[in-house]
């Protein structure tokens, strides 16, 4: 069966088809859930979030004039949301020090017991969810929505090259944990 | 000097450069082994992003945005009747001054006015409809009317935002 575009779903909610507006529910909700809740590091306040998101998005589909992709808007819709979330749980200091010069450092306390690699993924997933709100999502958006660096800096409005300085500093951060906790040679 | 900085690493594993620079590239790591150490384990850490699987919403969350969308079209339709209703209420008011004022007009004109010719009438009329709004919007009436529709304006703002903070409530159950 042909998988029907976004837009074409859109053109049919825009006339009248509410219930079809599931169908981009269903398509989007786990990557932007995913991604709300590493910017919030709470998974009720994701959802709740997420729930504004996508109300939001069907209140303003007048003004989506198909320019852009709708993955795009929607994502700046969601990073918008989450980062006025953010201001209103009184966390704006943490996210206003996360700007690309900022330094962080990366703890696990998770204990790496082999090398398989269910563990690997828990630990690193366990390393992502410490990343600052700004680097969890240049990874989340590069890594789980397979966006390219050009979107990414279109949904966050920074330029691209900062958005290659935040990935490159994610990972990097990530690789020297790696490193530290000589997980390098059993890995590979 | 590391010629190999995390940086060009990042742009190899990329694969941003250019064939000379990647041969460069390759050629170090396969002369340094700590070079070689750093990009293997940027390597996994690429890999393992790349897998990373996704976190799941709650099952009825499609459901409950889809019921929260029924309760927002129904927000412009509350508004519209209660726009109505106001609007209805002052045009009402409106038309009883006018008929008022009209009917006090002709109740005071002259029985001879029949025989006048239908332009002396009109006049007449006109200038009984300029006295008699004079009358009703002289200095007292004036505030007392002023002090109606201020109340009137008053009332509507109050069920105007009883209104929207039931529709604000409907929506955040």
């Amino acid at each position: 069966m042909k998988k029907l575009s976004d837009q074409e779903i859109l053109d049919s909610v825009i006339r009248g088809n509410q219930a079809d507006y599931s169908i981009i529910i269903d398509r989007y909700k786990n990557k932007a859930f995913s991604l709300l809740k590493r910017m919030l590091k709470n998974e009720q306040d994701a959802e709740e979030t997420l729930q504004d998101c996508f109300l939001k998005a069907y209140n303003s589909l007048s003004n989506f004039k198909g320019e852009a992709k709708f993955s795009t808007w929607f994502y700046r819709i969601v990073h918008n949301t989450a980062l006025t979330k953010l201001s209103s749980i009184k966390r704006k200091t943490e996210n206003q020090m996360t700007s690309v010069d900022d330094h962080f450092d990366l703890k696990s306390d998770y204990d790496f017991r082999s090398s398989e690699k269910e563990d690997l993924s828990i630990f690193i997933n366990d390393l992502v969810n410490q990343l600052p709100e700004r680097f969890a999502t240049v990874i989340n958006l590069y890594y789980l929505n397979e966006m390219s660096c050009e979107e990414i800096s279109d949904i966050l409005k920074i330029s691209v090259s900062n958005v290659k300085v935040i990935l490159h500093r994610s990972r990097n951060a990530l690789k020297d944990i790696i490193i530290e906790k000589n997980l390098v040679e059993e890995l590979i | 000097m590391n010629l190999l900085n995390d940086e060009i690493l990042n742009e190899y594993l990329d694969g941003n450069l250019d064939e000379q620079k990647a041969n460069e590239v390759e050629k170090l790591l396969a002369s340094s082994e700590n070079d070689r150490k750093r990009f293997n384990a940027l390597k996994v850490i690429h890999d393992e992003l790349s897998q990373i699987k996704e976190d799941r919403t709650s099952e009825e969350f499609t459901q409950l945005v889809i019921s929260k969308l029924g309760k927002k079209f129904e927000l412009p339709s509350h508004q519209k009747y209660f726009i109505f209703i106001i609007a209805s209420i002052f045009i009402l008011i409106s038309v009883g001054i006018v008929a008022y004022t009209v009917t006090t007009i002709i109740s005071t004109s002259s029985p001879q006015s029949e025989s006048i010719e239908v332009t002396e009438t009109v006049h007449q009329l006109s200038n009984g409809l300029i006295h008699e709004l004079k009358q009703i919007f002289n200095s007292k009436n004036l505030s007392l009317i002023g002090l109606i529709f201020s109340l009137g304006i008053m009332i509507s703002g109050y069920f105007f935002f009883e209104n929207q903070k039931r529709n604000k409530a409907n929506l955040s159950t």
